[in-house]
């Protein structure tokens, strides 16, 4: 009973970790992440030239 | 045989000082000792005193003459009383028996052994090892179809007895006792002075029992860990480890997999000569939720390069981030040989908002930076592995747990934990 | 006539039955008479006597199983000796044969009927010496006169109501037991194994 409890659990959470790996949930990297979270991101404009 | 049935029901009166003892053992048990003065009477010789010994002090334990339940499913009922202790290196460990009777099964042992409870009983199953052979711990014999593992030897000295028992007993008498374990089974051969006698033991479970005999549950519980007491983990970590254990593999497929195809497909590529004058890269995203990498390198060579960078979704024209990053590469040489600290290379990651052409850009470079030329590579379509890596090392070290549990279990069992003492 | 039929009690005209094709005798349970089976005849030889109720692993006509073997007690013979009682139960084994279940509170061995051919002397068989017997050693443990008390149901053999004959326990090696039984000047024998009584699945167990 006890195992098929977890085996769910286990389930839920390796699939869980499937589609985060998959689709990259939280996978942004923190520079970037951090970036757009205090408000940087939105500023509108063209940058540096075209190399 | 209504001789008997009238005996199961009635007391008996001690031949020597006349106190009513209950009588509750069948035919077969061939002593009765006084509760109250210590006399051994022959029950098969009309109740003749055998023997006297005053002032023994009745054994710990939470049962008494009379008491009945259920043992292995069969009723018993609690007859005798033995008082016993072994003296291993030196020191006196004792516990206490108790004859127990079944008028269909006969009559075997109740132990009360630093709160465990066991029951043992004659068996004629005998070992198949050499007479007289050596003890050795650990070694292996076979007994009543199972494996047992030599556990220890010791000499019993009985020093109380009460009620009635199946032998005629003496104060004092002592039997080699050599135990072997299976647990939740043990074996032990018990060499007395004329004969040796073998015995089953199975570890039981001591509140269920106490239970059966209606026992109050004010008793200590089991301390230390009992020779065959078996490993029992408990549900809660057995179901985990169980379920951890079919994930080890499943979970470490799913991370080799993403190893090798999660790198997803280049989308860009191109360089930046001169990082300090600025520069950009556009690259087409086809797909949102699906993350982009933007690998960038600088052949730094003991030094940093540090860029402020921003990203833009160039159909909005809408600034997605401002940020900074960059690479720093030292080597070098030292008394524990050679040593590298750093990258040059680094890997932003996003997840793209909305398809279409997005542009990284360098905006300047940090004071002090080493402005060689960049290279970026952008893939799209990227799998993370880190998660599914994650469940792996949770789902491994779950599994691994039950088995350093029962190692350690294992160790305690045998005295090897490194402790004198587990009390 | 044949007694696979059933018949009737010579004494109170009751129908008994026979379980086993090789019964010699069968207890009436109505007039407490036993009933001789000869060739073609019944008759009525002694009185089944009374049997106490007692908590037992063994039922008449209720099946044991000991180690995957079943046994269905069908003859139930109450023997006192020294210090009490036993039973001695003629039961069906899964192999059709008969078998002697010896049940003294909680001391049970299964026998079968062992043939021998050496004769002794019953008082040089006393309790701790060696029998040597077709190349198997035995220590006497036990040495005792019974009585038979009270018998029901069916036997291979005529038993009586107050026969007395002595016997002896040879107990060998892995719980080897052979039982001499001495009586009327003449020696029978059967050998089997003791029986874990923990190891008997019975529904009477909480008996």
């Amino acid at each position: 009973m006890m195992t098929r409890v977890f085996l769910v659990v286990f389930t839920m959470m390796t699939g869980g970790a499937t589609y985060a790996s998959v689709y990259g949930i939280g996978g942004e990297t923190s520079a970037i992440a951090k970036s757009i979270r205090s408000g940087s991101g939105g500023r509108v404009g063209y940058i540096g030239g075209v190399k | 045989m209504t001789e008997t049935q009238n005996q199961r029901l009635a007391a008996i009166n001690c031949t020597n000082c006349g106190s009513a003892l209950p009588a509750l053992a069948g035919h077969r048990a061939k002593a009765l000792v006084c509760s109250y003065c210590g006399s051994v009477m022959d029950r098969h010789d009309d109740y003749k005193v055998l023997a006297r010994y005053r002032n023994m002090e009745r054994p710990y334990g939470p049962f008494t003459l009379g008491m009945r339940g259920e043992v292995l499913g069969v009723p018993h009922t609690i007859v005798g009383i033995v008082g016993v202790a072994a003296r291993i290196w030196g020191e006196d460990y004792p516990w206490t028996n108790y004859q127990l009777y079944s008028p269909t099964h006969g009559y075997s042992w109740l132990t009360w052994n630093d709160g465990h409870l066991t029951h043992s009983r004659k068996t004629r199953e005998m070992p198949n090892l050499v007479p007289n052979s050596q003890f050795v711990p650990k070694s292996t014999f076979g007994a009543a179809g199972r494996t047992f593992k030599m556990f220890e030897q010791y000499n019993a000295r009985i020093n109380y007895i009460e009620g009635e028992l199946t032998w005629v007993p003496k104060l004092g008498d002592q039997t080699r006792v050599m135990e072997a374990i299976d647990p939740p089974y043990g074996y032990a051969v018990a060499m007395g002075e004329n004969e040796t006698e073998f015995e089953m033991s199975s570890y039981l479970d001591q509140q269920a029992t106490l239970a059966s005999f209606g026992v109050e549950d004010s008793w200590t519980k089991p301390f230390g860990i009992h020779a065959i007491q078996p490993f029992e983990p408990g549900a809660l970590h057995t179901g985990l480890s169980r379920a951890a254990m079919m994930f080890v593999p499943i979970t470490a497929a799913i991370s080799l997999g993403l190893l090798v195809l999660g790198g997803g497909k280049t989308i860009a590529q191109g360089q930046i000569d001169n990082p300090a004058a600025g520069g950009s890269l556009a690259f087409p995203v086809t797909a949102t939720n699906r993350l982009v990498s933007i690998k960038i390198k600088t052949n730094v060579s003991n030094s940093w390069a540090w860029y402020d960078m921003s990203l833009t979704h160039e159909e909005s024209d809408e600034t997605i981030a401002e940020f900074d990053g960059g690479v720093e590469y030292y080597y070098g040489r030292d008394s524990d040989g050679s040593w590298t600290e750093g990258s040059n290379e680094a890997v932003f990651r996003f997840k793209p908002p909305a398809k279409g052409a997005y542009r990284i850009a360098v905006e300047g470079i940090e004071k002090g930076s080493d402005n060689r030329p960049m290279s970026i590579v952008v893939r799209e379509k990227v799998m993370l592995v880190r998660y599914m890596v994650g469940m792996f090392i949770l789902s491994l070290v779950l599994a691994a747990s039950m088995w350093f549990r029962e190692k350690q279990f294992e160790a305690k069992r045998w005295g090897e934990d490194g402790s004198d003492d587990d009390d | 006539m044949s007694f696979d039929d059933g018949f009737n009690c010579p004494n109170c005209g009751a129908e008994l039955s026979c379980k086993l094709r090789h019964s010699k005798m069968v207890a009436c349970e109505y007039c407490e008479s036993t009933v001789l089976l000869e060739d073609e005849t019944v008759r009525k030889v002694g009185k089944s006597g009374v049997m106490a109720e007692e908590p037992s692993l063994f039922v008449l006509g209720r099946e044991i199983i000991h180690k995957d073997e079943s046994f269905l007690p069908v003859g139930q013979a109450r023997f006192g000796y020294a210090n009490g009682w036993w039973d001695e139960f003629w039961a069906i084994g899964g192999d059709g044969q008969g078998v002697w279940v010896s049940v003294d509170e909680g001391e049970i061995a299964i026998e079968r009927p062992y043939p021998i051919t050496v004769t002794f002397n019953p008082d040089a068989l006393t309790v701790g010496s060696s029998v040597i017997l077709k190349d198997e050693r035995f220590r006497i443990t036990e040495a005792d006169t019974a009585t038979c008390k009270a018998l029901r149901g069916e036997f291979p053999e005529p038993i009586r109501i107050g026969q007395t004959y002595r016997y002896w326990h040879l107990s060998g090696e892995r719980a080897r037991i052979v039982t001499l039984e001495y009586s009327d000047g003449e020696f029978q024998a059967s050998e089997g194994v003791w029986v874990d009584p923990y190891l008997i699945r019975s529904s009477n167990v909480a008996a």
